[in-house]
Formats: structure tokens, C-alpha cells, sequence
């Protein structure tokens, strides 16, 4: 349980180091919509994040917390994605609406289920898929058009290659993130915060690698 | 039993999260690997392209180095003969200034060299650009060059248009696009012997396509290739420079059973499909 506590803490940490980092850039986060959107996703996933743990430590229900944040995390990522992706209009379109469907889906699925008791594994899971193929569909964009001489420049290449690592490692977590009540399961998001430090470090190394461009 | 259950449920997602990084790994290492491998193939081709400019620039300026000595070549042969005799004529009124036949000669003389002078100066401008191209467009003055080699009777010329669409390539890609179109007539006519050809032209999609048929000895993609190589071919290395500068392309087609043909290819909009 401390292990968790020290884990949930250590992503919450490396998350403000994003803030920080964002704060510092923020002239050139302004710059590219993508970078800013991803911002304000840290700062309500900090936010979410501080909310809950408080929330956990007052014995405060806190899963309809996470089922909100959910839905806005997919929602920011979605136009993180849209303002990313570089094609023509009507594959925009045709991307911004599959979006806005999957939007459609998560938000029955969560309210067709008990909302406050149980987390919503299959709109976690169909999050998380449909992060997984965006950020394969932006390195497939990215190694079309080549815009950097190696991909380490790109600061996108880092913030999509933590968004594939966290939501490819935690997909089964989500999945069965309703058995999270068991002892073994509390060890399985141990895992979860684990990639999720990896994934902040990894949005970290973009928003520095922002600077340069 | 409910911990046996767990603990598959733990193996599952365990395993699950753990491929499926593995997975994620794999597709990063993958970017990073092919990104580099795409950049040395773009580079490497980014240099075979530049060093195929840079001889293609160097052919550009050799021919046009051609031109302008044939240019210079005219107008001394031509035009310096012709003020010469105006000069002699000239001293010789100063000799005759009370002869009046002499001088009746002179202006006579003086008239027929003016006028000659005057359809040098047509002829040489003509070469140098064709005032039908500048005032009627490609397809007239393609069809007129057609024309012209036609009248000669030594070879028979046929225009075909087949054009669906209006073809109005800028001012400097339709000169460019002539200037090709009149080095391969002159080529067929000079080199493969041919005493019937026919030019088509016909448009697909966003293409229009320039067809020189004809039914001489044919020349294939190899034939240029080592033409071109061995030094031989500069008016064929002056056709390529012409068309990539408008970014067209020319297709050599030399088959046994049909009439050989050239063939261009022209991007309108410069819209590749």
C-alpha cells in the first residue's frame, strides 16, 4: 500500500515537473495547439490526481472522479490528435467524426453503468485503443513526411511514444481495472504508475525538446 | 477458489501489460530504425537528383552556348553582309554624287538589301522565338511547325488534336514544351529516317500527352540512356533539361511489331496523378 502511495506520488511529482517545464515554455507551447491542449491535460490530471488522493485518504467515494476524468482525457487527447495530425480535410473530418462517435460510446457505457461505484472498463479500453492507433497513425504521418533529421528532435516523437507506451502497458489494466478492490490487482496498478512515470518523463523530454524548435 | 481466480486474472493482465509494452517498445524501436534508414535513402537521393541537375545545367548552358553561336552565326553571315554592301553602297553615292543613273543604281540596290535585311532580322527572331507560340499558343504553333514540314513534301506530317480540354500552359513552360517538341521533330527527320510522322495530341485527367509516331528506326530508353553517356546526344540531353525544368516527362518507345513513337508527358498545375 505505501509502495502505491509512493508510486501514485512519484507520478503526481513528475507531472508538476511537466507544469513546471510547460510554465517555462510557455511562449513556444502557445505556438503549436497540440503542446497546449496536452498542458491543460496535465494540469487537470494533476488536479484529478491530488482530488482523488485526498479524496482516498478521507474515505470520500473517488471512483466517479476518475470516471469523469476519463472522458476528458479521451476528449483532450482526441483534439491533441486532430491538431497533430497533418492531412487533408476530408480525412480530418473523417477522423474528427470516428472521435466524436467513440466520445458518443464512452459517454453511454459510463452512464449506463454504475457511474459512482465501478470504474468503466470498456470505455477505458476503448480510450485506450483508440489512443493506441492514433499514435501509430502519427508515426506512420511522421515517417511519411520526414520533417527532422533523426526522430530524437521531434518533440513529438517522444510525447506520442509515451502515449503509446501508457496506454499499449495499461490496456489490460483498464480493461480489468474493475477488480482493483483484490490485493493482487492494488500490485497490477502498481504497473500503472510505473508506465505512467515512464510516460510523464517522456512528455517531460518533449516539452524540453519544444524549446529548441 | 476466488484466489486461484485472482491470481489468473493477475497473470492475465500481467502478461497482457507486459506484451503489449514489449509491443509498444517494438513499434518505437521500429520508427526510430526506419526514420533513419528513410533519411540516408533521402539524402542519397536528394544527391543522385542534385548531381543529375548540376548535368543537366551544364548540358542547358552548353546548348544554349549552341544557340547563340548559331544565332551570332546568322547574323554575321546574314545581316553583316547585307550592311557591308549598304556600306559600299554608301561610299560609292559619295563617289557618284552627280551621277544620277549611279545613284538611280544605288537606291535600287539600297532597297532590295533593306528589304533583305528586314526578313533576316523576321528570320532570325523567328528562331530565336516563334511569334505564333507568343500569339496563338502551343497547339497553334506545333500544328504550324506540322504544317510547314508538311509543305516541304519531303516527308509527310500530320497533326492530330485530340484534346478534350483547353491546354494553356504559362508562357515559359509552353517555350520550353515547343522547344522539346521541335528538337524530337528535327531529331526524326535527321536521324531515324522517317518519311511519315504524326504528332497527336490528347489529354487524361489532369495529363496532357504530346505523341510523336512515326516510321523510322525507333529509339528506346537504353538508346538515350547510352547516347547520352557517351556524349552524343546533346539534343537529347537539351529535350530532358527542357522537360524537367516544367517537370514533364518523355517516354522512348522502340517495339518490333509497331511504329516507334516519343512521348511526352505534361503535368497541368504541376499536379502529378
Amino acid at each position: 500500500m505505501n509502495q502505491l502511495f509512493d508510486l501514485a506520488n512519484g507520478f503526481i511529482a513528475t507531472s508538476i515537473i511537466i507544469i513546471v517545464i510547460g510554465i517555462i515554455n510557455y511562449k513556444t507551447l502557445v505556438q503549436f495547439n497540440a503542446l497546449r491542449v496536452l498542458f491543460y491535460l496535465v494540469i487537470i490530471s494533476v488536479i484529478s490526481d491530488i482530488a482523488s488522493t485526498y479524496m482516498q485518504a478521507n474515505g470520500i467515494h473517488n471512483i466517479w472522479l476518475f470516471n469523469v476524468y476519463n472522458i476528458i482525457e479521451y476528449s483532450l487527447f482526441a483534439v491533441f490528435y486532430l491538431t497533430l495530425f497533418n492531412v487533408n480535410k476530408s480525412w480530418k473530418l473523417a477522423i474528427g467524426i470516428f472521435y466524436i462517435v467513440a466520445f458518443g460510446i464512452m459517454i453511454i457505457a459510463t452512464a449506463t453503468q454504475s457511474f459512482q461505484l465501478h470504474l468503466n472498463s470498456a470505455s477505458m479500453g476503448l480510450k485506450s485503443i483508440i489512443l493506441i492507433c492514433s499514435a501509430v497513425f502519427y508515426f506512420k504521418d511522421m515517417l511519411s513526411k520526414l520533417e527532422y533529421e533523426t526522430p530524437w528532435e521531434n518533440p513529438f516523437f517522444w510525447i506520442n511514444s509515451g502515449i503509446l507506451l501508457f496506454f499499449s502497458g495499461g490496456f489490460f489494466i483498464f480493461i480489468f481495472s474493475d477488480y482493483r478492490d483484490t490485493t493482487r490487482m492494488i500490485n497490477l496498478w502498481d504497473i500503472h504508475n510505473i508506465i505512467h512515470i515512464i510516460y510523464n518523463i517522456l512528455i517531460i523530454i518533449g516539452f524540453w525538446k519544444a524549446r529548441k524548435i | 477458489m476466488e484466489s486461484t481466480q485472482n491470481l489468473d486474472i493477475f497473470s492475465i493482465v500481467a502478461i497482457g501489460a507486459a506484451a503489449m509494452t514489449l509491443l509498444a517498445g517494438f513499434i518505437i524501436f521500429f520508427v526510430v530504425l526506419y526514420q533513419k534508414k528513410a533519411i540516408i535513402q533521402r539524402n542519397e537521393v536528394e544527391a543522385i537528383k542534385a548531381q543529375h541537375q548540376r548535368e543537366l545545367l551544364q548540358k542547358t548552358i552548353e546548348v544554349e552556348e549552341k544557340e547563340r553561336e548559331s544565332v551570332a552565326k546568322n547574323i554575321h553571315d546574314d545581316l553583316g553582309a547585307l550592311i557591308s554592301i549598304l556600306r559600299l553602297n554608301n561610299s560609292r553615292t559619295a563617289k557618284n554624287i552627280d551621277d544620277k543613273e549611279i545613284l538611280k543604281k544605288i537606291l535600287e540596290s539600297n532597297k532590295v538589301i533593306l528589304n533583305k535585311t528586314s526578313e533576316s532580322v523576321r528570320s532570325i527572331s523567328k528562331k530565336l522565338a516563334s511569334p505564333t507560340l507568343i500569339k496563338l499558343g502551343f497547339v497553334k504553333a506545333l500544328k504550324e511547325v506540322c504544317t510547314s514540314f508538311n509543305q516541304t513534301g519531303e516527308i509527310a506530317m500530320r497533326f492530330d488534336d485530340q484534346m478534350t480540354q483547353k491546354f494553356k500552359p504559362t508562357a515559359q513552360k509552353a517555350s520550353q514544351l515547343f522547344r522539346a517538341s521541335q528538337e524530337i521533330i528535327n531529331n526524326i527527320i535527321k536521324h531515324a529516317a522517317a518519311s511519315e510522322i504524326n504528332v497527336q495530341l490528347s489529354n487524361e485527367g489532369k495529363r496532357t500527352i504530346i505523341k510523336f509516331e512515326h516510321d523510322g528506326a525507333g529509339i528506346s530508353e537504353t538508346d538515350v540512356v547510352d547516347l547520352i553517356r557517351q556524349d552524343k546526344g546533346l539534343g537529347l540531353t537539351s529535350i530532358q533539361s527542357r522537360l524537367s525544368i516544367i517537370e514533364a516527362k518523355i517516354e522512348y518507345k522502340a517495339p518490333t511489331e509497331i511504329n516507334p513513337s516519343i512521348i511526352i508527358t505534361y503535368y497541368n498545375d504541376e499536379t502529378k496523378d
